[in-house]
């Protein structure tokens, strides 16, 4: 990734995996980096070996190849059940 | 009655709501996420609609307002809030974000005990959404669209050719490179 300024404007050179070949991005003016560092923010996120097994072995359902419903069900409930605690707990 | 079921048949209410003046509806947002990725807690669920479309925004506000609490009422709004049983369902048109026949085509139906079918946007196209939105929302929607393609990699279900197509046609093509770099396709099972 090479990111560089032209007469006050960003570009990034990223290689593009649909054309095999390396495509230069507009960013925007110099003045407002914050698509550069969401740019360079992008490149960095990895998300941990371990914690993708985990959630291959105990969380995804086979049959559906997604994560288990009751769990995306339990994530509202927990939710909203964590909100009124908190709520209650505040108003005390 | 339980919450969880409280839950399950408010959700059933919504999306059958919803269904009947947008069938071409899909769920997104962090419920949607959690299809994709291990599960995060969340207090609603969003529908992207189209309300550009304004006869059947005022058809569904006026079907919608006379069984559960909704507002805005007015048309032209972002954003619609439905409160089902006292349980949040937002009806949402991201701004800059192209939902098309194609990504309607591909969404995912998930069938969920007590609830029914429920159409998802799919993997490739949530995680766009959020590339999208991330350019306001900054580096926590990024997480978001990073989680969904780690781990629909790592189930075997992600189309890194489409996901490059629609980050192409939303113009965040750069975004989508470069949370790409580094990921390794992962065998599925």
């Amino acid at each position: 990734m090479k990111i560089q300024e032209v007469n006050g404007y960003l570009y990034v050179t990223l290689w593009d995996k649909q054309l095999k070949r390396p495509r230069r991005f507009y960013l925007g003016k110099s003045s407002d980096p914050r698509v550069v560092e969401l740019l360079k923010a992008a490149a960095e996120l990895k998300v941990p070996r371990e914690e993708v097994e985990d959630y291959l072995a105990r969380q995804v359902d086979p049959a559906a190849r997604t994560t288990k419903p009751e769990l995306a069900v339990l994530s509202v409930v927990l939710g909203v059940l964590s909100c009124r605690w908190s709520g209650v707990s505040r108003a005390r | 009655m339980s919450v969880e079921r409280r839950f399950k048949s408010a959700l059933r209410l919504a999306a059958r709501t919803v269904r009947r003046f947008f069938p071409e509806y899909a769920a997104v947002g962090r419920f949607a996420r959690n299809f994709y990725a291990p599960p995060e807690t969340t207090l609603d669920v969003d529908f992207l609609v189209d309300l550009d479309d304004a006869e059947r925004v005022n058809e569904l506000l006026e079907y919608a307002s006379a069984r559960f609490e909704v507002f805005p009422l007015e048309v032209g709004r972002w954003q619609y809030r439905l409160v089902v049983k006292g349980f949040r369902f937002d009806l949402v048109k991201p701004r800059g974000y192209r939902y098309d026949a194609e990504a309607a085509s591909r969404r995912r139906l998930v069938r969920i005990e007590g609830v029914g079918e429920l159409a998802l946007l799919s993997p490739e196209d949530l995680a766009v959404l959020y590339l999208v939105s991330s350019l306001d929302r900054g580096v926590r929607d990024l997480i978001k669209a990073k989680d969904i393609v780690a781990y629909s990699k790592a189930r075997g279900d992600f189309n890194e050719e489409y996901f490059l197509r629609k980050c192409e046609e939303n113009r965040v093509k750069h975004l989508g490179l470069a949370l790409l770099m580094g990921e390794r396709a992962r065998p599925a099972w």
